[in-house]
């Protein structure tokens, strides 16, 4: 404990500023070399000057990196999204709830517009179902989709019937994940836009890769499954 | 409402926006009656911090009184509440794990990529505190929307007045959680880096938790009193070579665990230590935008660490950080814990601490002022470190 002394502050330092001084031998280093020590100070802080300021114009200078939106897509391209004419995306997630009541909630159809992004209103009857797509330019897109399979609490798979304006095909696997920390839903959408190349420019233009819009609709899932809602930052409704 | 929004750097300003409203079925607006500038808010201030836009309202250390509530909320009108900074689900398996501030569900969907891109997976949702984790508005400010009101807010006493509970909002449970992950055991000498109003908490806290010794490290003389006030000892790195002070201090041994609550603006361009020296490269780097984390402090305490001790890091960093001693780490078999404070999980241990009168909440606060001034106060508190410890605006005043 006593030598901590040397160490230890009994009280607070005082404030206090530090006096530069120029070391005995540095005036040696100068005068060796036939040069008058207060040249050589001059002559190495105008040097030191001219490379701060230099260094300072160019900080000053540089222009601001342009911040990215708050929805900009990632800068990496997740792999897989287009193949041919179709959009391609699969992702899984972790819902911490139990399997039956994870299932209830995707075989209930009219639940899926509350997470999938375009999708306006589904209305179901028996293994048939109306979707409503939101389209370019304000119009609405009307797809049939016939439920192709139907294992309660395992898997669902649908598929637009011939002659769809959209053609798609999407599948859905529940798994327990283990020590009760809920469910693994696995979904896998393959599905060709309207109006083919065209609906990909659009899509591409509002810059949402098939892969972003499908991990942005299984997160909003989670979100109404765990917490009940779907969070936003807006402060008002309007905003939402 | 007014409320203190972000310009750009060393910009901040007072304006007139919108007020809030309930959105969602989970919320509250809390009409703040107290709210506090933190150290990290001068790093959003330094425009350390990415995905800051013109226009955001800053904060996240604010109580005040419920206003209005969501069909889903819990609180009711006229409440007395201390809200977390971190926004919490209550359901995900992160908060089940009461890793409150590693929520899924609190950060808005679109805004999760960033932090998915930057980190591997997304954060969770902070108040005021840039759109990498939300862009939730802020608590400096006369009205705040609370999301998932049912989970965070605190409900406090009316004879505890708010300088008493202000800072459950993160403070206080921030140093808690530095000193709890710092896995104190009997004989523990612990070091902290920086004596900011964490490290203060932190050192009130190690000494709760029984820790033998606290070693406080910072400059700031008037800083340096209030942790030699709380019980430390006390060392100012610009006149002390830390790592040999810490070594002769313990017999050679180090201590045994280090706390750096310092974080990503660490100053010291005092050649003096090896660490110190990268340091200056650091910052060179964040000026000019690449790399974003300084990391003289954690360096340090890191090299002083005793073989297998342990590391808390409650000091926020952003981003990469260079010539990160991992040899060190690894070949003296250091833990290290770190993260976003999970405040729910303290709340109601720590408000029952300041009833009995256990831990001393007030000691710090040395300005108090109207929301209107609170450009000065970040000025100040950037500016004139040792004089202004903590401030706390006042939307009514
Ligand atoms: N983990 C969390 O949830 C959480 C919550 C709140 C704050 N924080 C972070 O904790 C850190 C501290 O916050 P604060 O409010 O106390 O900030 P502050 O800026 O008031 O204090 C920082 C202190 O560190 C000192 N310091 C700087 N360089 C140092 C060095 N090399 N060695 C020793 N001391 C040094 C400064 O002199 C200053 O007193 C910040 O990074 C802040 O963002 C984290
Ligand atoms: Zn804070
Ligand atoms: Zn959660």
């Amino acid at each position: 404990m006593e030598r901590d002394e040397r160490y230890i502050m009994r009280d607070p330092p005082e404030r206090r500023i530090y006096p530069v001084t120029v070391p005995e031998h540095r005036g040696d280093f100068w005068r060796n070399r036939g040069i008058s020590p207060a040249t050589g100070v001059a002559v190495g802080v105008g040097v030191a000057a001219l490379a701060a300021l230099a260094g300072m114009a160019y900080i000053r200078n540089r222009p601001d990196t342009p911040r990215p939106p708050d929805d900009a897509e990632p800068r990496f391209r997740e792999g897989g999204a287009w193949k041919g004419r179709f959009a391609v995306a699969g992702k899984s997630i972790l819902i911490g709830k139990p399997r039956a009541e994870v299932y209830a909630y995707f075989r209930d159809l009219s639940n899926q517009p509350k997470f999938m992004e375009n999708l306006r209103t589904v209305r179901a009857e028996g293994t048939r179902s109306h979707w409503t797509f939101a389209g370019a330019f304000g119009q609405e897109i009307e797809v049939e989709v016939e439920l192709t399979d139907d294992r309660e609490n395992e898997r669902l798979a649908y598929a637009s019937v011939p002659g769809s304006p959209i053609e798609m095909r999407g599948e859905v696997t529940f798994r327990d994940a283990p020590a009760g920390r809920g469910t693994y839903v696995e979904f896998d959408l393959v599905y060709v836009p309207p109006a083919g190349a065209a609906g990909r420019a659009v899509a591409n233009l509002v810059r949402r890769s098939p892969q972003q819009q499908l991990r942005h609709g299984l997160k909003r899932l989670k979100m109404l499954m765990e917490a009940g809602e779907v969070a936003t930052s807006a402060n008002r409704k309007e905003n939402a | 409402m007014r409320a203190l929004t972000y310009h750009g750097k060393h910009d901040v300003r007072v304006d007139t926006v919108p007020d809030p409203e309930i959105v969602n079925p989970r919320d509250a607006i809390i009409r703040v009656t107290s709210t506090a500038i933190c150290g990290s808010d001068l790093h959003l201030y330094d425009g350390v911090i990415p995905a800051v836009l013109r226009g955001d309202i800053l904060g996240h250390e604010f109580m005040g009184e419920v206003v209005d509530v969501g069909s889903k909320s819990t609180l009711k009108k006229g409440q007395r509440v201390v809200v977390p900074f971190t926004i919490s689900c209550g359901g995900c398996f992160h908060c089940k794990a009461q890793q409150y501030s590693a929520c899924d569900n609190a950060n808005p969907v679109e805004k999760q990529d960033m932090s998915e891109e930057l980190y591997g997976q997304a954060m969770g949702g902070l108040f005021g505190y840039s759109h990498l984790t939300g862009g939730f508005p802020g608590g400096q400010a006369e009205y705040v929307r609370v999301p998932y009101s049912d989970i965070g807010p605190i409900v406090v006493p009316d004879h505890l007045e708010d300088d008493k509970v202000l800072f459950l909002s993160d403070i206080l449970p921030t140093g808690w959680m530095a000193a709890d992950n710092a896995d104190i055991e009997d004989g523990d000498t612990v070091a902290v880096w920086g004596c900011g109003p964490v490290g203060l908490f932190a050192i009130q806290s190690a000494l709760k938790m029984g820790a033998h010794r606290v070693i406080a490290i910072d400059h700031y003389p008037n800083r340096l009193a209030l942790a030699k006030k709380l019980g430390a000892e006390i060392l100012d790195y610009k006149q002390t070579d830390i790592s040999e002070a810490l070594r002769e201090m313990t017999g050679g041994l180090g201590p045994d665990a280090v706390i750096d609550a310092v974080g990503m603006e660490s100053h010291g361009f005092s050649p003096d230590t090896q660490t110190h020296l990268l340091n200056i490269s650091d910052t060179v780097k964040q000026k000019i935008g690449i790399g974003a984390d300084r990391g003289g402090a954690l360096r340090e305490a890191i090299f002083a660490c005793r073989k297998g001790g342990r590391v808390s890091l409650p000091g926020v960093y952003g981003g990469f950080l260079d010539k990160f001693p991992l040899g060190a780490m690894m070949e003296k078999g250091l833990q290290i814990k770190t993260g976003q404070t999970h405040v729910q999980a303290y709340l109601k241990e720590l408000l029952g601490l300041i009833e009995t009168g256990d831990l001393d909440t007030e000691f710090m606060i040395s300005h108090r002022l109207p929301l209107e001034q609170a450009p000065t106060g970040y000025k100040n508190f950037k500016d004139n470190q040792n004089d202004w410890t903590k401030v706390v605006l006042k939307p009514e005043v």
